[in-house]
């Protein structure tokens, strides 16, 4: 198994300490484009592609394997074992949070740091946890993801799959915007959506940085609080930038602020 | 007011408020700064109550997700999104799913001013494409069925291939032991004839009776080595009746405590009142000693040797080589040496064996699985290696409710009651003449010649007391030629002699026979039997 074409890892810089960008549901590594590069002077760089979405290899993907975060964060080990890293700050995003906080805690002498970006141990409300979504609004997001990827693979699939009207855009950034497989991403949703790892967080030893947006609708500020609250070793960050995706909205905010907590 | 059938005359204004889609205004931060009747109507909201708020605001909260995950980064990083599903949340908290187009609108420096964004109603398409989502997903499970049957099948047909080379090889090596044995049996008769004849001379020197003995006593192991090759050949004449197997078994117990020695433990189990089984039982006997001396070998001579009868039952559709229905089944476990797969695959092949040459003829285990077959029934074999072989051979129940009465005694041979004219006819010198010699002995005046036509000539000029045939001759059947000698003479005796002692053609008839080779007695015997049911017919 071809681990880096597998993931499609990126290594990229001309620093020494690794610091890894992984993105979230919905999108693929072209989440982090204008974040990556503000780190690739003083750092090496890494970027991936979990399987079954951008250019990672979708053969690879098995239901079973995939079927709770431990398939992905298998891999994230696998990328570090392969590239021999230590000492790694973790950037990941919403799901890719979990993901980096889970792979910190089985190997905790390969990480440094984890940066959070939005991140939610549990989007389900229950009791006094407030997730911000019952079950039924999961089952819609399922509806809806059918629904537009039924259509993805025919008239809207330019739009998602690339822009044939905007060739000059070429591939390296903007060609391949947030590709996912649909029969992928719908399992990815049930695994990132029903996933509950609230009892994982405290054994997350690593110095960790929460960023948290202004009304984001999928991460509410609460489960930020509740983050920092149950991180042994954690900084809360409320952001200016509002909504789920601050390093596509607010690259620079995002990147002053895992700057700030590198250098501290 | 304008012309009659002219379309109407309404404003940019009427136009947007009233058209048949929704319309929404977005500033650059996402909030709603502009709304038409429509999308207000659809939403079943004031437009005031829209003016101000977030569009994530009028998604469900599922498509709230979706939009953030996937919509938004896409609308900032392309500036549009085309018809994008999602579901719009209506005052009542109802669903309406919906088709949404995004356009970001730049200003002249670039920076967006904001977003345009067209909402069609979408309820029927969404309906529409649930089902056609179900239909792909049973097609999806279809396909998988399909797959895991088709793959069931090729499994079932290599297994089945596999079965059917093996089956054709046994066939092959059947048709190649049975005429083997044929042309054996030719050469045994004349043998087996002359050694009898020579051992009634009065005149022999003790050296001479003992070198006798040993020739007289290796021709008929040959002669029993030849009949299991038969049995195997499935050509054997099986005698096939109702049998007790326990008392068969319980009656052999001695034999086979003599045959697989002192330290091995013999146990028999029987169920009570087991029904009778059809089978001849003189080579079931057979069967039941060459299994128990395979087991002595398997167990070096030491061990456990469990003989077991009982019933089983094959069920319909059960993978086995038999019709449904209750069977006899005798058991027989060793605590042996075992054989793997490969051996296993193979016990039944005629001239395979696994011991020392010399001691064996591989012959054994073929001749159990051609009886059992022969006689409608089956042989298993299944071996653990260095665990034991279980044998079992399933029998047809015997239709007949009675229990079994004794085989009536052959009929014991006198000294010629009769002398008989007697026409010989066989195609082979060195038989005929030696059977010729052995009728001569028993005191029959005898005629012999070498072909059927030869044979009518004489059944009309000599008008024999019996005529001797064999079987297989060029040209003409034994069979046929009986049936053109009773043209002539309807009530001329006959006696059939034949190599193979099962023949289909012979099955349907209940001519006197006799197999090859055979004593002087035997001989006698059969001669004694068929002058006396001259009427014997030749079909059932």
């Amino acid at each position: 198994m071809d681990v880096i074409k597998r993931n499609n890892v990126k290594v990229l810089g001309e620093g020494t300490q690794p610091i890894v960008f992984a993105h979230g549901f919905g999108c693929d590594w072209t989440a982090w484009r204008s974040v990556a590069p503000n780190f690739e002077r003083d750092h090496k760089v890494i970027l991936f592609d979990h399987v079954g979405a951008g250019g990672s290899d979708l053969t690879a993907y098995r239901s079973d394997k995939y079927s709770s975060y431990a398939g992905y964060v298998a891999d994230v080990l696998e990328i570090i074992d392969e590239l021999d890293m230590n000492d790694i700050v973790f950037v990941g995003h919403s799901a890719a949070a979990m993901i980096g906080m889970l792979a910190s805690i089985q190997k905790p002498e390969r990480f440094d740091s984890l940066v959070m970006v939005s991140p939610s141990p549990s989007f389900l409300d229950e009791g006094d946890y407030k997730g911000g979504f019952s079950r039924d609004d999961i089952d819609g997001l399922l509806e809806v993801l059918d629904s537009n990827f039924l259509g993805w693979s025919r008239s809207t699939a330019p739009l998602i799959m690339g822009n044939p009207e905007r060739p000059e855009l070429g591939d390296v950034l903007t060609g391949s915007f947030c590709r996912t497989d649909p029969d992928i991403a719908r399992e990815f949703a049930r695994v990132v959506f029903l996933a509950d790892h609230r009892a994982d967080v405290p054994n997350c030893t690593k110095r960790a940085l929460v960023l948290q947006t202004q009304a984001d609708l999928i991460a509410p500020v609460e489960v930020g609080h509740y983050m920092h609250d149950h991180l042994p070793n954690s900084e809360l960050v409320l952001m200016k930038a509002t909504g789920h995706c601050p390093h596509i909205s607010a690259p620079e905010e995002t990147s002053a602020a895992i700057r700030s907590f590198l250098a501290g | 007011m304008p012309p009659s059938g002219a379309p109407p005359d309404e404003t940019a204004e009427d136009l947007y408020e009233s058209a048949p889609v929704g319309y929404l205004t977005l500033d650059s931060g996402g909030l709603i700064t502009r709304v038409n009747g429509t999308l207000a109507g659809w939403l079943n909201l004031d437009k005031p109550a829209l003016l101000g708020q977030k569009v994530q605001k009028i998604l469900t909260p599922g498509a709230r997700i979706f939009y953030e995950t996937h919509c938004g980064p896409i609308l900032r990083l392309e500036g549009a999104l085309r018809q994008i599903a999602l579901d719009l949340r209506r005052a009542d908290g109802t669903r309406l799913p919906a088709l949404m187009e995004w356009r970001r609108v730049d200003g002249l420096d670039g920076a967006p001013l904001g977003y345009r964004v067209m909402v069609v109603d979408a309820t029927e398409r969404r309906a529409y494409e649930r089902e056609l989502l179900d239909e792909r997903e049973r097609a999806r499970k279809t396909a998988e069925e399909l797959a895991r049957l088709n793959a069931d099948l090729e499994t079932r047909v290599e297994a089945r291939t596999a079965d059917l080379v093996q089956l054709r090889k046994i066939e092959s090596l059947g048709q190649l032991t049975g005429g083997v044995a044929h042309d054996m049996n030719n050469l045994l008769t004349p043998i087996v004839t002359c050694l009898d004849i020579l051992s009634r001379s009065t005149n022999l020197s003790p050296r001479q009776e003992r070198l006798l003995g040993g020739a007289t006593e290796a021709a008929e192991r040959a002669r029993i080595l030849v009949s299991r090759m038969l049995t195997f050949a499935r050509r054997q004449h099986l005698e096939a009746r109702p049998v007790d197997l326990t008392e068969l078994v319980l009656g052999m117990h001695d034999l086979i405590t003599r045959s697989i020695g002192p330290l091995i433990e013999l146990h028999v189990q029987a169920d009570p009142d087991l029904p009778l089984a059809r089978v001849d039982p003189n080579q079931l006997e057979l069967a039941i000693l060459n299994l128990s001396v395979n087991a002595r070998d398997a167990m070096n001579g030491q061990g456990h040797l469990t003989l077991r009868l009982g019933t089983t039952l094959i069920a319909d559709g059960q993978p086995a080589p038999l019709p449904a229905g209750r069977y006899m089944s005798l058991v027989m476990r060793d605590t042996g040496a075992g054989m793997d797969a490969a051996t296993l695959a193979r016990a039944t092949e005629p001239f395979f064996t696994t011991k020392a040459p010399g001691h064996g003829t591989g012959l054994g285990l073929s001749m159990v699985h051609g009886l059992a077959e022969q006689s409608g029934g089956a042989l298993f074999i299944e071996s653990v290696p260095q665990a034991g072989t279980t044998v079992t051979i399933l029998l047809p129940l015997a239709s007949e409710a009675v229990r079994a009465t004794p085989a009536p005694p052959a009929p014991s041979y006198k000294e010629p009651v009769q002398r008989l004219r007697i026409l010989l006819v066989d195609d082979d010198e060195l038989v005929r003449s030696s059977v010729a010699a052995m009728l001569d002995e028993l005191g029959h005046d005898v005629r012999d010649v070498a072909t059927p036509l030869l044979a009518l000539n004489e059944v009309n000029a000599a008008y024999p007391d019996l005529l001797i045939s064999d079987f297989a001759m060029p040209g003409m059947t034994g069979l046929a030629l009986i049936q053109a000698a009773r043209q002539q003479r309807p009530s001329l005796p006959v006696l059939l002699v034949t190599g193979f002692a099962n023949l289909p053609d012979l099955d349907a008839t209940t001519l006197p026979r006799l197999s090859k080779p055979f004593s002087r007695a035997e001989l006698a015997s059969a001669i004694a039997q068929a002058a006396h049911v001259p009427n014997a017919s030749l079909a059932t």
